[in-house]
């Protein structure tokens, strides 16, 4: 089945990229031709297969809950485009 | 005499450590190499001159005892996606054209001890998305051996300073191939070693589960002495591997006599190069010589590889990029009070195409009713692929094979159609989806472009990959520095 024009504009949403009309356009097709070649996994047989997420035999790594030195409020500021005193500014998020 | 750039590491740490030459002098003919070639190469984003001058006064100045760490005052040049405190790191995107790290990598933080000096960030394609250089948001970096053609990528910049002289060292990531395929298309040696190895704090992340950092350098023995500075434990990463680092460097005996060396004919198919086939069956006669056996092997599911690496890694990258959100760091549109135009600016205006096709199609295979069609079957076809490198190594100490399809392509040639830039990685992802080390060795030219033998073992078989590596080194003769540019 094909992306199209609206998927393609519902995936831009969902990564909050804003595309322009060549883009949406040049993506789509681009889009397709991969995931119809990606479609040869299906041939697979995977039914008694479980999945891999991750190659390192890993449990959940703990750390004693303990406090420590951290970046100062400075360090964390130094990169942010906007700021009000130690804070980070950002837009209005509720009306 | 040749000049103190084209010394390789091992020659030109005995060098320092005899004081035949001055640290200063050593840096001093690399900053002239840069002068020279790098208009031509372009493998650096930032070039840090000054601090490395300084730092080569101090290494000069230190007292005999304070003179004894493994790369004491060696040149080195480090990926832009390493962040590094007080020097801008890019990721050779837009999105972070003016940051600057408030805290080093753990990798950085390693080189900086072992006495390495950085002379300047790495070109890349846009956050490690790529296998050209071309991505990257400022420039192309051209490939030394011909400037028409690409470098590989995504660590392209690492590669051609390695090969153009203008450092001894340069410290990539392999995500799917960027460090062993730029290191085959510029003829130098790219280690990238068994996931959790070595550290990912501080490294700008693409794909979690498959993202590793390792050495580019031109020879064998370069490589593993700056793998054995930058390898161990690391809690800052929690995938990093608890266990005791056993330096490899001495350990390296080049003997392969008895070695079983494994030849996968999946990757001798279809779309490889016969000039390519034929110079790692050439290398392939030289380690049998030397008293490997060869068998042959069957991995049937590396047609799948491809397939399932571009469904998990743009996957992963999709959730990873998602913090660009120009509020904390980075890019940020600030023309609008609305929160999502905001965002949705920030982000659009910032990414390159490349990136922007990779997190539309993660997305997209994450997304409710292709879940299980994509991202959960990938995963599956993954697991194959891991069993099926476990049960060859059963039987197999290494595999062989090439690195690229390809030499290098020409610069423009596969922009527009992602699928064949993708394909140049067909041979390097597998190594990556089942978390294994793999090396690429210069093995000839073919039509005068650098080839490379593909090396892979199992996890943490380094030693031995490097073993074999010295074997073929040090009865081949490859030129691996181009010195006329």
């Amino acid at each position: 089945m094909d992306i199209d024009k609206d998927q393609i504009e519902h995936l831009a949403s969902l990564i909050r990229v804003r595309l322009d009309v060549d883009e949406i356009e040049k993506l789509g097709n681009q889009l397709n031709g991969l995931v119809a070649e990606f479609n040869v996994l299906q041939e697979v047989d995977t039914d008694q297969v479980e999945p891999t997420g991750h190659i390192a035999d890993l449990d959940s790594v703990l750390r004693p809950d303990e406090t420590r030195p951290s970046m100062t409020p400075s360090e964390v500021l130094e990169n942010a485009p906007q700021t009000f005193d130690n804070f980070i500014r950002v837009k209005r998020v509720i009306e | 005499m040749s000049e103190l750039w084209e010394l390789d590491i091992v020659t030109a740490v005995q060098g320092l450590s005899a004081q035949k030459f001055s640290c200063r002098e050593l840096i001093e003919s690399c900053f002239n190499r840069i002068d020279s070639v790098e208009n031509k190469v372009q493998a650096f984003i930032t070039v840090t001159k000054e601090q490395a001058l300084n730092q080569a006064d101090l290494v000069d100045g230190a007292d005999k005892e304070e003179r004894n760490s493994s790369l004491l005052g060696i040149p080195i040049q480090l990926k832009d996606l390493l962040s590094t405190a007080g020097t801008p790191t890019t990721c050779g995107s837009k999105m972070l054209e003016n940051f600057v790290p408030v805290y080093d990598a753990t990798v950085v933080a390693k080189l900086k001890e072992s006495g390495a000096i950085s002379l300047g960030k790495g070109n890349m394609d846009e956050f490690a998305m790529g296998s050209s250089c071309e991505n990257s948001a400022y420039h192309p970096t051209y490939n030394p051996w011909d400037l028409a053609r690409v470098p590989g990528g995504s660590s392209g910049g690492a590669a051609a300073s390695v090969a153009s002289g203008e450092v001894m060292c340069a410290i990539g990531s392999d995500t799917g191939g960027s460090i062993r395929q730029p290191a085959s298309l510029c003829g130098v040696v790219g280690m990238k070693p068994t996931y959790g190895l070595v550290s990912r704090y501080g490294l700008i992340a693409f794909a979690s589960s498959l993202d590793q950092i390792g050495p580019l350098t031109r020879t064998v023995l370069d490589n593993a002495l700056v793998l054995d500075a930058i390898a161990g434990y690391d809690p800052m990463d929690a995938t990093s591997v608890n266990q005791w680092y056993e330096p490899i460097t001495p350990r390296i005996t080049g003997n392969v006599r008895g070695m079983k060396l494994g030849i996968p004919s999946e990757y001798f198919g279809d779309g490889i190069d016969d000039s390519v086939k034929e110079l790692v069956m050439d290398a392939v006669r030289i380690l049998e010589a030397q008293g490997a056996e060869i068998i042959d092997v069957s991995l049937p599911h590396t047609k799948y590889a491809l397939s399932c690496y571009y469904i998990i890694a743009p996957s992963e990258c999709s959730s990873n990029l998602a913090r660009y959100d120009g509020v904390k760091y980075g890019h940020s549109f600030l023309a609008t009070d609305d929160m999502w135009e905001a965002m949705e600016s920030t982000r659009g205006d910032a990414f390159g195409q490349e990136v922007k096709r990779r997190m539309m199609l993660g997305t997209y295979a994450l997304s409710s009713g292709y879940y299980d069609a994509y991202y959960l079957k990938a995963q599956k076809v993954r697991t194959l692929i891991k069993e099926e490198f476990d049960c060859v190594f059963q039987e197999v100490d290494a595999i062989v094979s090439p690195t690229s399809p390809t030499t290098a392509f020409k610069v423009g040639e596969k922009t527009d159609n992602p699928l064949a830039m993708y394909l140049s990685d067909v041979l390097t992802i597998p190594a990556n989806m089942a978390g294994l080390p793999g090396m690429s060795v210069p093995c000839g030219f073919a039509n005068d472009l650098p080839v490379g033998l593909q090396i892979i073992g199992p996890r943490f078989s380094e030693h031995r990959i490097y073993d074999i590596g010295v074997a073929y080194e040090k009865n081949s003769d490859w030129p691996r520095l181009k010195t006329l540019l």
